[in-house]
């Protein structure tokens, strides 16, 4: 769960893991400055204060309500730790649910995949969790790519299998639904021609084999 | 590996081809039949002829089950010249950024572009009927007696005359739609007639769709250059509706394609190639009596346009 904890981390929201602490004490540093001089300041007009007790009264509620602030920031300090802490854990256990039905990814390949992080920026611990992000992904690449999402994580797969050192053989995949080159070439130049019902019925395999050959040409 | 572009050019064509073809309602309702390939040099197609379809007839004690010559449905066709074509030029030198742009699937210029080509299909096609013959004019004006106002009144009498008119050619009535602007869904509304007792799953779904009154199923077209409108509140005044069978109007595109052409340098910097897609179509009416435009008045004294 450590291990797993450390990924992504750096798209969390950026603000949360700033350690909240330094802004906080010099905050207050500028707080006690500022009372050690009405303190000063105090001193000087001890006789005035003495036949005044409404200033007294006032500077006694000044320094309530400053007291009051300090412990407010301070209970919000320590909220904001708890819920980052409660975020660094909730990524976890999303990244050890992830592990648990895709073994053979590699977290760190993922979290090397400058598309992907760009994807997930923004969504982390929204409204879909982390796996379902990974499957969506993979969706959007096939889409874009013109290969099926089970080609893509196939990819993925042999990159985890590679990078921890595994002999399983790469997979070769022989598109067997798409036109050949020659039948290819043939439909190009007949389908201005055609009759839209009759390019209907080729339609859908001659456009997966466009996509095939734009994606292997590339 | 094969050259992509090209095939990306086609699929790009075939593409916007649906497209605008789908926005259409009046195109849509015509017959798209071809047969063979379209010879592009003589522009030159073959289109379905249906009014050689004949029934015959026998007794079963003659057993004379072919007493004619051997014939086949859709057996015969007729060699048309296609002359019309509508084409596009795209704005781009550069094919693979002109795919990319065009190609995706939000592209905002090929669906301007789509419904422009879709507009400009129904209004040529609209306005070729609105200037059909008399032989071939129903005139309600005239038909409905008095000031030859169509209104909720009289409506189902005015179906009735279409309908009339299909019998007395020796057509089905079914056969027929009638395709109209928005201020006869009004009528129709008014009056309270109309139905969607015919209806099948889909025909809720199609584009133009209104519903069935009197038995007549009546579709919503949206052509302004065959309406006299109101100049104040621009509703419609008087129109020319149409009144056919599918095979009434046969309009084929028998070849569409993106192809380029040579951009001399005093038109681009440094010349190049340009791209337009292309489609060659035409439409032909071979059946008078299955297409009928119909002089339809909503208020008194008004005419449609005269074209």
């Amino acid at each position: 769960m450590e291990k797993e904890k450390n990924f992504f981390e750096d798209l969390l929201d950026d603000t949360l893991f700033d350690d909240p602490e330094d802004e906080n004490e010099n905050v207050e540093d500028t707080e006690l400055q500022e009372e050690e001089e009405n303190q000063g300041e105090e001193k000087q007009d001890n006789g005035q204060e003495k036949r005044d007790d409404r200033s007294q009264k006032n500077r006694d509620a000044e320094e309530a309500r400053k007291r009051r602030e300090r412990e407010k920031r301070e209970r919000e300090k320590v909220k904001e730790i708890e819920e980052e802490s409660k975020r660094v854990q909730k990524l976890g256990e999303q990244l050890v649910e992830f592990k648990k039905k895709y073994p053979n990814v590699d977290l760190a390949e993922l979290d090397e995949d400058k598309n992907f992080k760009r994807f997930i920026e923004g969504k982390l611990l929204g409204k879909k969790d982390f796996t379902q992000l990974y499957e969506e992904y993979l969706e959007v690449k096939a889409e874009l790519s013109g290969k099926t999402t089970e080609e893509i994580k196939k990819n993925y797969e042999r990159k985890a299998q590679s990078s921890s050192g595994s002999s399983i053989a790469k997979e070769i995949t022989t598109p067997t639904d798409v036109y050949s080159e020659e039948e290819f070439k043939k439909l190009t130049e007949k389908i201005p021609y055609m009759h839209p019902s009759e390019v209907d019925k080729i339609w859908e395999k001659y456009e997966k084999t466009l996509n095939y050959y734009k994606n292997n040409k590339r | 590996m094969p050259n992509t572009l090209r095939a990306e050019l086609v699929s790009l064509s075939n593409r916007m081809y649906k497209e605008w073809y789908n926005k259409t309602v009046l195109v849509q309702s015509c017959d798209n039949s071809w047969e063979g390939e379209f010879d592009l040099d003589k522009r030159e197609v073959d289109i379905p002829i249906y009014h050689d379809l004949t029934v015959h007839q026998t007794t079963l004690k003659e057993h004379e089950l072919k007493p004619a010559t051997v014939e086949f449905v859709r057996a015969s066709t007729k060699r048309v010249s296609i002359d019309k074509m509508r084409y596009s030029h795209w704005g781009e030198t550069k094919i693979s950024t002109l795919i990319n742009k065009l190609s995706a699937n939000d592209s905002i210029v090929r669906e301007k572009m789509m419904n422009k080509w879709a507009q400009e299909a129904e209004k040529e096609l609209g306005i070729w009927c609105a200037k059909l013959p008399n032989k071939q004019t129903i005139d309600l004006t005239d038909l409905l007696g008095g000031n030859g106002v169509l209104d909720e009144t009289n409506v189902v009498h005015a179906l009735d005359i279409l309908k009339a008119h299909a019998i007395s050619n020796k057509y089905t009535p079914e056969d027929f739609k009638l395709y109209v602007s928005e201020k006869f869904e009004t009528v129709l509304r008014d009056s309270k007639i109309l139905t969607g007792a015919n209806l099948d799953a889909n025909e809720a779904f199609r584009k133009g769709f209104v519903g069935y009154a009197n038995g007549v199923d009546i579709r919503k077209i949206e052509i302004p250059e065959i309406t006299t409108r109101n100049s104040n509140t621009k509703l419609v005044d008087a129109e020319w509706g149409i009144w056919k069978t599918r095979d009434g109007i046969q309009y084929v595109v028998p070849y569409k394609d993106t192809i380029n052409y040579d951009i001399s340098p005093e038109q681009v910097l440094l010349g190049g190639k340009g791209y337009q897609s292309v489609e060659f179509y035409d439409f032909f009416n071979l059946y008078p009596g299955r297409l009928q435009k119909v002089k339809i008045r909503y208020t008194e004294n008004a005419n449609p346009p005269a074209l």
